[in-house]
């Protein structure tokens, strides 16, 4: 049974284009330390390697996993670009609440977290994508194009170090995208307005997140589960439409993240 | 992916154009490739996967502006 007080963070840094998500999950490693709620495995560089991530998940348990890193459909990588998760091989992530800041993980490896029994699981089923005029090292929060995105990433794993339920998290995460987009389109003297708008609508709506009640495919189970069936189909309490109130998925968080996409400013 | 008639195909590559013959657009690197805006135009030109993303990308923007005005 993962243990609620512990969360885990990976954040590689020497693949290709990952100093910017290496730089603005720290941001997240902070606000979660500064709440003093959680003991917090922070494993970054070369240390996002599978045997390193799978001993300190035996070791620690997390609650919560949020990672970053190269995405494809099937498999999420480390450091070195090499699988840390696939579709064939996540259950280390069962019973845990999982975020994937990657691409493309939401179409297949997403629904095998979930199916091998995590909790909840968000990421992306499009290439996350970001623009920067200072390149992909350093802190993606000092960019002026840059932090618009990983900020926006970055809300889902804020809000559930504020307490949020993992679905309204991801709903203020979205709010936060357009809360960009707002600005971008409040401000288009800016060259990079229109495509700042752009790649965050892309991010925005490519975001995926699952939980177990989406695995459960029976009615009996679905309310055994403490889920709620609703037009044939098994919802989590926050989603249906009669509101629910305080779901099983009071969530403690995580995030994990899987492959990455970002959008250089050519000059 | 949603998928386009060749007609809206050639109404987003003309806005997709335009605004990189305007100095509005950037080059891009997805999953260690790197596309600059010359290869994003090309890419969509060529109707490749890659230049059906940016196409894509492009509707997003024109009814996110839409949605806003």
């Amino acid at each position: 049974m993962p243990n609620e007080t512990k969360m885990m963070f990976a954040r590689p840094k020497n693949c290709r284009y990952c100093g910017h998500g290496y730089y603005g999950l720290l941001h997240a490693v902070q606000y979660a330390q500064a709440k003093g709620l959680w003991n917090i495995t922070d494993l970054s560089g070369e240390q996002v390697n599978k045997t390193n991530v799978y001993e300190a998940i035996d070791r620690d348990d997390p609650f919560s996993f949020y990672g970053f890193g190269h995405g494809s459909p099937s498999i999420f990588t480390d450091d070195s670009e090499l699988p840390l998760f696939t579709t064939t091989e996540c259950s280390k992530l069962s019973g845990r609440i999982v975020y994937l800041l990657s691409c493309l993980t939401g179409q297949q490896l997403g629904p095998a977290i979930i199916q091998n029994g995590a909790l909840a699981y968000a990421g992306f089923n499009v290439s996350w994508t970001w623009l920067s005029v200072s390149g992909t090292d350093g802190d993606p929060y000092d960019d002026r194009y840059a932090r618009c995105f990983w900020e926006s990433a970055n809300e889902l794993w804020i809000a559930l170090c504020d307490g949020e339920e993992f679905h309204d998290a991801v709903q203020r995460s979205v709010d936060k995208y357009n809360e960009w987009i707002d600005y971008w389109y409040n401000n288009p003297e800016d060259p990079e307005s229109q495509s700042c708008i752009m790649w965050l609508a892309v991010d925005r709506d490519g975001l995926v997140s699952l939980d177990a009640c989406d695995a459960i495919t029976d009615e009996t189970g679905c309310s055994a589960h403490g889920c709620y069936w609703y037009d044939n189909a098994c919802h989590s309490s926050s989603e249906t439409p009669h509101g629910g109130g305080a779901g099983w998925l009071a969530l403690v968080p995580i995030i994990a993240v899987v492959g990455i996409t970002f959008i250089v400013g050519e000059r | 992916m949603e998928t386009f008639s060749p007609e809206m195909k050639q109404l987003l590559l003309g806005r997709l154009e335009t605004r990189h013959n305007q100095g509005r657009s950037t080059g891009i690197y997805t999953l260690g490739r790197h596309y600059t805006p010359e290869q994003i135009i090309e890419e969509a030109r060529r109707g490749t996967p890659e230049g059906d993303e940016f196409l894509m990308a492009e509707k997003k923007l024109m009814d996110e502006l839409k949605r806003r005005m």
